[in-house]
């Protein structure tokens, strides 16, 4: 029994990792229509500069953070700026295979700077272990959880109450009639590719310190990510957020139960199982 | 005349065929193109998908990853010869891509480049844990290409003695998409691509064009992953792994869409890149990447209208 | 194609500027080698209400749109906009509605997945309106009532008419000097049809330039003090309603009377 409750809140500080990394993504989607194949290394980049900042400057880990938040908002932003023409061309196709390439590029740079070593994100959280009962888990977990909670809690409150939330709406709905309102929709699109920049470095700085990181880490260990926002539909909020927590209980259960290799795989299975069964639930 | 363009070509594929005695007749030259030869046939399965029909297969691995497996399995572990394991290796990845095919049907673009790179993880992992291909080791000691045609054995122990064959397939691929791009499917696939709209109002299924282009492009890749079987003599999950995925993209879109050369020379191009000019894998992927970004940036119909803009203006 | 009564356009010239709220000088419009529009000059000045009037095809969508700079479709453009004597002709369509330019487009028009309110709320607080009339959302909805009921509910709920009151609703709420309205009686009943027109004819005797492209010439008669006939992307005709509803070849083609 102490093993399925452990399993269970397993899945479910994985399923809050997974939140975290599919929100830029989703929002990326749903608002802009917009594609960043390169979102698993800005990941790998955001575990980097984070470790970086702790083990070589000895920088608190919350200043760490925000360091790696804003190179990932710079860089997003500056993805933006170099697809300009293309985002305006709506051209899905190129931004897609764009992306995949920025991945690369972004793949190298921090392979030449950081090493091909594996290195382990030691935070203040995860080096504490907390015990209850029988049950194991860490501050960064807890952590982890608290994040996820919070960013989708905020992103969620912006879209359906504030200004800028029924502004980013306008421009997923329409973005030449958003221009008729008085809508830069040129600008939003830079500022939701740098939020999503922003966001999956702050997910990968809360979630990579669960396992050791790689510089070859990149898109196979986002892939995940796919499933979460397909399923959770593109741009819905707390879709996500649901979906995210049903993914992290399976791949856990999964790993545990049935066999830990073949946990994404069947995930993917699902998704495909689901795609076929329901193809339209997936119009954005 | 028009025996000229005929003609022509037939003596370009001739002379081609010498190419690397042209280029000094040694190993590497002969090694160096044979790997263009196979990575080019692969770039032309994508080919046919990205440029003809507008989307972006990101799966397309594991149609090479099946020709690939299919022939080590068969010629290690059952002794088959080149020819049968040929057969095999077609029959596999087309049967997978008809597979593939079916399962994407109704999927719209976006999401169907999300499950076909999807269908390259589950490979992968497959492969890493099926005792029966190796697992993680992978199939090593393939023999060598072997087949007898009328009583004559052909061996090809050596990249040299390889490059006939992956000359001949070469020429059978360029003369499959020149034959695709005249076709009526070539056409369909080109107004879907275009008017989607246009295609289903003149009676055109995209949904049914793009199966079909899949799996006729899905031996292409098979063809490409039998060669490299032979040629590597060890294939491993890394087949089906983004490597390949990105030098076939980035070879498709580099030079000109939708050309009939444009991929050979993108692969040509960065293979001789990386086999010769290499600063090391790391600053390959920064190059290959860098070069995508250019391209569909500044350059969206490939580095070939550099150009034809001089051209224009002289 | 011109009689005694109506005189064709080459008027409007620069020395009128200072009084023109809305300027369009050498528009053109093209679709790859087609030439949609091309208009010499087109002027409308404070509180004047002009009608464009045309059949199908005739340009008037692309007129206006071109106008803001603006369309669904890819027409390559030129020609000088000039707004309260300022050029804007070079500013993308956003900016030239933050500038008192506003557009209610055909078709889709409103947010279908925001509410009424969510639709008009923001817009008043574009900054920058120096002396424009602004329209509180108190002063909206005293003049579209129906909104005011509505006010909760999704674009997508509302009917024809109502949208096309949010359309033009939320228009005001940018503080406009000069009001474009492209066909908005489309699919819209007679009664509702007039209201509607009757509502924006008001707001342009208080000071508000109007320019009206209609399909309805009867409707546009009404409420205009001024009316061009565009055919073939080019203003061929202009004068008073009752010039033009008199005009032969005006009634003969577009109001079915025998001449």
């Amino acid at each position: 029994m102490e093993n399925f409750i452990q399993q269970l809140i397993n899945g479910l500080v994985i399923g809050h990792a997974y939140a975290l990394i599919a929100i830029g993504w989703t929002i990326l989607l749903g608002v802009a229509r917009l594609v960043n194949f390169g979102h698993g290394e800005l990941y790998m980049l955001g575990a980097f500069t984070t470790w970086w900042a702790i083990s070589a400057y000895d920088i608190p880990y919350g200043l760490a953070i925000l360091i790696s938040m804003v190179i990932g908002g710079l860089i997003g932003f500056l993805m933006q700026l170099i697809m300009l023409r293309l985002t305006f061309r709506k051209d899905l196709i190129a931004i897609m295979i764009v992306t995949l390439g920025f991945g690369k590029v972004i793949s190298g740079v921090a392979s030449l700077l950081f090493g091909a070593n594996g290195e382990i994100l030691q935070t203040p959280l995860s080096s504490v272990d907390l015990y209850w009962n029988d049950l194991w888990f860490t501050y960064q977990d807890i952590a982890i959880v608290i994040t996820a909670l919070l960013m989708y809690g905020l992103t969620w409150l912006i879209i359906q109450y504030t200004r800028i939330g029924r502004m980013a709406r306008m421009v997923a709905e329409d973005p030449p009639l958003a221009a008729l309102y008085g809508i830069n929709a040129r600008l939003a699109y830079f500022l939701i590719f740098a939020f999503e920049g922003v966001a999956v470095t702050l997910a990968a700085a809360m979630v990579a310190p669960r396992s050791p990181i790689l510089t070859s880490m990149g898109f196979d260990e986002t892939i995940i990510t796919f499933i979460v926002v397909i399923i959770g539909g593109i741009g819905n909020v707390l879709g996500n957020y649901i979906a995210a927590l049903l993914l992290g209980i399976f791949i856990a259960f999964f790993s545990t139960y049935i066999s830990a290799a073949f946990a994404t795989a069947a995930a993917f299975v699902v998704l495909i199982v689901l795609l076929i069964a329901q193809p339209n639930r997936l119009q954005a | 005349m028009k025996i000229m363009k005929p003609l022509m070509t037939a003596l370009l594929a001739i002379a081609l065929f010498f190419a690397p005695q042209l280029m000094g007749g040694s190993n590497v030259s002969y090694s160096l193109l044979v790997i263009i030869g196979i990575f080019a046939i692969l770039a032309y399965s994508l080919d046919l998908v990205v440029s003809d029909l507008g989307e972006v297969s990101l799966g397309h691995t594991v149609f090479f990853g099946t020709g690939a497996y299919t022939t080590a399995v068969a010629s290690s572990q059952f002794g088959l010869g080149a020819l049968e394991t040929l057969m095999l290796a077609l029959a596999a990845s087309t049967l997978v891509a008809a597979f593939v095919g079916l399962i994407t049907l109704k999927l719209r673009e976006f999401i169907f480049s999300l499950v076909t790179y999807s269908l390259a993880v589950i490979s992968i992992t497959l492969a890493d844990n099926w005792m029966f291909v190796g697992g993680t080791d992978g199939i090593s000691g393939i023999p060598p290409l072997k087949f007898s045609i009328l009583g004559l054995d052909y061996l090809a122990r050596t990249d040299q003695q390889l490059w006939p064959v992956v000359y001949l397939g070469l020429l059978a691929t360029l003369y499959l998409v020149h034959t695709f791009r005249r076709s009526r499917l070539g056409s369909e696939a080109m107004t879907v691509q275009l008017n989607t709209g246009l295609a289903i109002m003149s009676g055109i299924n995209p949904m049914l064009v793009r199966m079909k282009v899949l799996v006729l492009s899905a031996p292409l890749a098979g063809l490409a992953g039998w060669l490299y079987a032979y040629q590597r003599a060890y294939i491993s999950s890394d087949v089906f792994g983004a490597y390949f995925l990105l030098i076939m993209l980035t070879a498709v879109i580099m030079i000109g869409r939708r050309q009939l050369l444009c991929p050979l020379i993108g692969v040509a191009l960065i293979i001789t890149q990386e086999k010769m000019f290499s600063l090391g894998a790391y600053w390959d992927n920064i190059i290959l990447g860098t070069i995508i970004i250019l391209v569909l940036c500044f350059f969206p119909g490939g580095l070939s209208r550099l150009f034809t803009r001089r051209v224009a203006h002289t | 194609m011109t009689n005694g009564c109506s005189k064709p356009i080459w008027g409007d010239k620069m020395n009128e500027s200072a009084a023109n709220v809305l300027q369009v000088l050498q528009l053109q419009a093209r679709y790859g080698g087609n030439l949609a529009i091309q208009i010499e000059a087109l002027n409308i000045r404070p509180g004047e209400m002009v009608g464009v009037i045309g059949a199908n095809g005739a340009g008037k969508s692309t007129l206006v749109n071109a106008i803001l700079g603006w369309s669904r479709g890819q027409p390559k453009i030129s020609g000088r906009i000039h707004l309260a004597g300022e050029d804007i002709s070079h500013l993308p369509p956003f900016q030239r509605v933050r500038k008192g330019l506003a557009l209610v487009p055909e078709n889709k028009l409103i947010f279908d997945q925001l509410t009424v309110e969510q639709n008009l709320i923001d817009s008043g607080t574009t900054q920058d309106t120096g002396d424009r009339r602004k329209f509180s959302m108190d002063d909206i909805y005293a003049l579209f009532p129906n909104l005011k009921n509505r006010r909760h509910h999704r674009g997508s709920q509302l009917s024809g008419g109502e949208r096309q009151m949010l359309g033009i609703a939320h228009a005001l709420r940018l503080a406009p000097r000069a009001l474009l309205l492209d066909e908005p009686s489309i699919g819209l009943a007679p009664m509702l049809v007039q209201s509607v027109l009757a509502t924006v004819r008001e707001l342009a005797q208080d000071g508000l330039a109007v320019l009206l492209v209609e399909q309805n010439i009867h409707a546009a008669l009404r409420v205009t003090d001024r009316m061009l006939l565009l055919e073939r992307g080019k203003l061929v005709l202009e004068g008073t309603p009752s010039e033009l509803k008199i005009n032969p070849v005006v009634a003969q083609v577009y109001l079915g009377r025998r001449a």
